[in-house]
């Protein structure tokens, strides 16, 4: 081998050490980037002999499987959180610790009664009966209302994040495009990759997402069961109610029907919407519903059988609903006694006004009576706060198991794709000191050169 | 396994957060000495404690409804306290009508004396208390006694709610007091004292000494009966009382948190997280590396 030929080989190897650091630096720069996968040098011995090293490229260290369980982990993960936040904020309506409950309204209301059977005569006693009934309404009607608004706000958020899905969705064809057309001509396409990746982990979040591989460099992307992305064309994801008022997704190719896939959707937030929306703020206000129409029937049925002032029975104190379904949203004091405290029927008959006060006991002792069921509206009632409760507490813990799921397999896959400082550290001295010896190399065959020259001189 | 910088931060960042969480949730307890804060720290307890609530609620309700119709009772009590002692005055004068020796002019003072007693006696009978007058039965709003001793009331008995397992009668009933429906019609007792002194006739003052000492004892009957109302209210609102102490108890039992160990909780975790801070700069600083 020439000295000539000696140092070709080393400038391979400054070529080389140039590209480790080069890459080492890319490293460093994206340490914190989202979808950035670390690049290893790629070297080889050229050809055979003392040929030097030849740069056969740089490879972008990826694991579709670790990948693949990272986003389903992160789909579950953020169901579990978009759930458990829909439950704080129901929890907090039923917070009775903090005076947001109807506890303090149910008491006040039943209590009035008490009040009254002990002083039929007093106005006051009569107009308080008439405020705590309107003071529980207005609660129940508050409560019911929210559980409402929330479900309504919940349909608007499905509706954004559907459209966030199909906006990503598109992303995804337009870059699996623009990947195919790169390898077609050779080209390297890790930056375009990472930047699918980057589109891949914020679209997780948002629906269950599952990856696959295609052929040509794209990715198959299955969303709620049904194909999202395929090659370079996407399909839409939409959301509207069914008959019954729950949420519907469907998925539509341009020009396609739309095909259900409500029960296929497992994760992502519009997992979590649908189960909060649909499963739980529904069962919470069927219940709530019960509890009111229960309130209002019994307390109506014995209020009825009493006398007003007036010597009138037979009225009402709620507008009930005729039947459960709306009775909490529809609670309200009945026009036959609304205004009017002298119609609330303390005596069980005409002859014994103003002084009667039997059916002021009958009504007061009905807090004790069943209104729901076998349950007294107080045990009812505990029975919706200790459901709210166990439903927020079964989701906060989904939340830390999920979540500790999807940060064991964001670990792992950032175990294999990530960047280690350190490593990248430990990587630039290697460079720096392979690039220095090369220098040496060609230092010392300059010298030979110069000694060969030198003498072939004399 | 590589550990990359992103987790190594993400491990940092996750372990702070926690303390965090844990810290408030801990602040919270030492703050309202509490275990449940909100229904999802134990659904259990939340909804035992909305129910102990409840019943507590009920009972302070009870207690008021009992504390107000004592009060009524009470004055029911005394007003026929004073009645019964009217009456002892009309039998006394009855008494010294009844005397032989006495001449017309003095029985005619007498029969004004009694008249007056009447009068007063009508007074007693139409005492208002908190709830309105307290002999009218149902009639609690008008006059139940004219002046002549016309009853206009009726024999409705009053019925309170204090928690028994049947409404409590807490009525002091005006019509057995003082009318026949009681056994005698005391107005016109005293009315036939007067009659029977205005006519000077000893006989017929005598005659009416039975009749004032049955009315007197009618009277004390339902005295009595009003103070037995009172006794059963008082141990009612004792049972209350008892009963509101249990649910505190319960209550505490419940959801009381121990407030030595909150703090410690809360120190303990303040300390945890001074350590994780100072861990977390070492963790995440690298100029040890950056200066081989």
């Amino acid at each position: 081998m020439g000295l000539t030929q000696i140092l070709s080989t080393a400038l391979d190897g400054l070529n080389a050490a140039s590209y480790g650091l080069s890459s080492t630096g890319q490293n460093i720069t994206n340490v914190n980037t989202p979808g950035y996968a670390r690049r290893t040098v790629e070297l080889e011995t050229r050809g055979q002999g003392l040929n030097g090293v030849n740069v056969a490229g740089l490879r972008r260290v990826t694991d579709t499987v670790l990948e693949r369980r990272q986003y389903q982990a992160i789909g579950l993960s953020s169901a579990a959180s978009e759930r458990d936040s829909q439950l704080a904020g129901l929890e907090a309506m039923f917070d009775d610790a903090s005076g947001s409950g109807l506890s303090d309204a149910l008491s006040a209301f039943y209590g009035s009664f008490s009040a009254l059977a002990s002083n039929p005569s007093d106005p006051t006693a009569r107009a308080n009966v008439l405020s705590r009934a309107d003071a529980l309404s207005s609660r129940v009607r508050d409560s019911a209302d929210g559980i409402a608004l929330a479900r309504a706000e919940l349909l608007t958020k499905a509706q954004q994040t559907t459209a966030e899905v199909n906006r990503r969705a598109q992303q995804i064809a337009e870059l699996n495009q623009q990947i195919v057309a790169a390898r077609a001509q050779g080209q390297d396409t890790s930056n375009l990759e990472d930047q699918r990746a980057k589109v891949l982990l914020d679209l997780a979040p948002l629906v269950d997402t599952t990856v696959l591989t295609q052929g040509n460099g794209a990715i198959m992307v299955q969303a709620s069961g049904a194909t999202l992305v395929d090659d370079v064309s996407a399909r839409t994801l939409a959301v509207d109610l069914s008959t019954s008022g729950d949420l519907r997704f469907t998925s539509q190719t341009v020009g396609g029907a739309p095909t259900d896939v409500t029960r296929y959707l497992t994760g992502g937030t519009l997992a979590g919407i649908k189960e909060a929306r649909d499963v739980d703020l529904a069962q919470v206000a069927t219940q709530l519903d019960n509890l009111a129409y229960g309130i209002q029937t019994t307390v109506n049925a014995q209020h009825a059988a009493g006398f007003g002032l007036d010597g009138v029975g037979g009225r009402n104190l709620f507008a009930v609903t005729a039947t459960s379904q709306g009775a909490a949203r529809a609670m309200a004091v009945s026009s036959d006694v609304a205004g009017n405290p002298s119609a609330i029927a303390a005596a069980s008959s005409a002859a014994t006004t103003p002084g009667g006060s039997d059916n002021a006991v009958l009504l007061s002792r009905l807090a004790l009576q069943p209104a729901v069921g076998t349950r007294s509206a107080a045990q009812a009632y505990g029975d919706l706060v200790g459901d709210v409760g166990a439903r927020k507490a079964s989701a906060a813990d989904d939340v830390t198991l999920r979540e500790s799921v999807a940060t064991q397999m964001t670990a792992m896959r950032e175990a294999a794709s990530g960047v280690s400082l350190d490593e990248e550290m430990i990587a630039l001295s290697k460079y720096q000191r392979a690039y220095e010896a090369s220098t040496k190399v060609i230092t010392t065959i300059d010298q030979l050169l110069e000694e060969l020259l030198a003498r072939l001189g004399r | 396994m590589r550990i990359a910088d992103t987790t190594r931060q993400a491990n940092v960042l996750r372990t702070i957060q926690d303390l965090r969480t844990r810290q408030a949730d801990a602040q919270a307890r030492a703050l309202t000495g509490r275990q449940v804060n909100k229904p999802s720290d134990d659904p259990a307890a939340a909804a035992e404690l909305s129910r102990i609530r409840a019943s507590s609620a009920q009972a302070d309700i009870h207690l008021k409804a009992a504390t107000l119709a004592r009060g009524d009772l009470e004055l029911a009590e005394g007003v026929l306290a004073q009645a019964g002692d009217l009456f002892q005055q009309a039998h006394d004068i009855a008494m010294q009508g009844a005397n032989g020796s006495l001449d017309a002019a003095t029985r005619a003072t007498l029969a004004s004396q009694v008249q007056g007693l009447k009068e007063q006696l009508v007074g007693l009978a139409n005492t208002q208390g908190a709830t309105g007058y307290l002999f009218g039965g149902s009639k609690t709003a008008t006059q139940p006694f004219a002046a002549n001793g016309a009853f206009s009331g009726d024999g409705h008995d009053h019925v309170v709610d204090v928690g028994g397992a049947s409404p409590t009668s807490v009525g002091v009933s005006g019509a057995d007091a003082f009318t026949a429906a009681g056994g005698r019609d005391v107005f016109a007792d005293l009315d036939a004292l007067v009659t029977a002194l205005n006519a000077n006739s000893q006989s017929g003052v005598q005659a009416t000494l039975s009749n004032l000492e049955t009315s007197r004892k009618q009277i004390t009957n339902v005295r009595a009966a009003a103070g037995i109302k009172m006794d059963r209210l008082q141990t009612t609102e004792d049972i209350l009382g008892q009963a509101k102490l249990a649910l505190a108890q319960r209550e505490e039992s419940t959801a009381g948190a121990d407030p030595y160990q909150a703090y410690s909780d809360l120190v303990t975790l303040g300390q945890s997280l001074e350590q994780a801070v100072g861990v977390a700069k070492k963790v995440l600083d690298l100029g040890e590396l950056f200066r081989i």
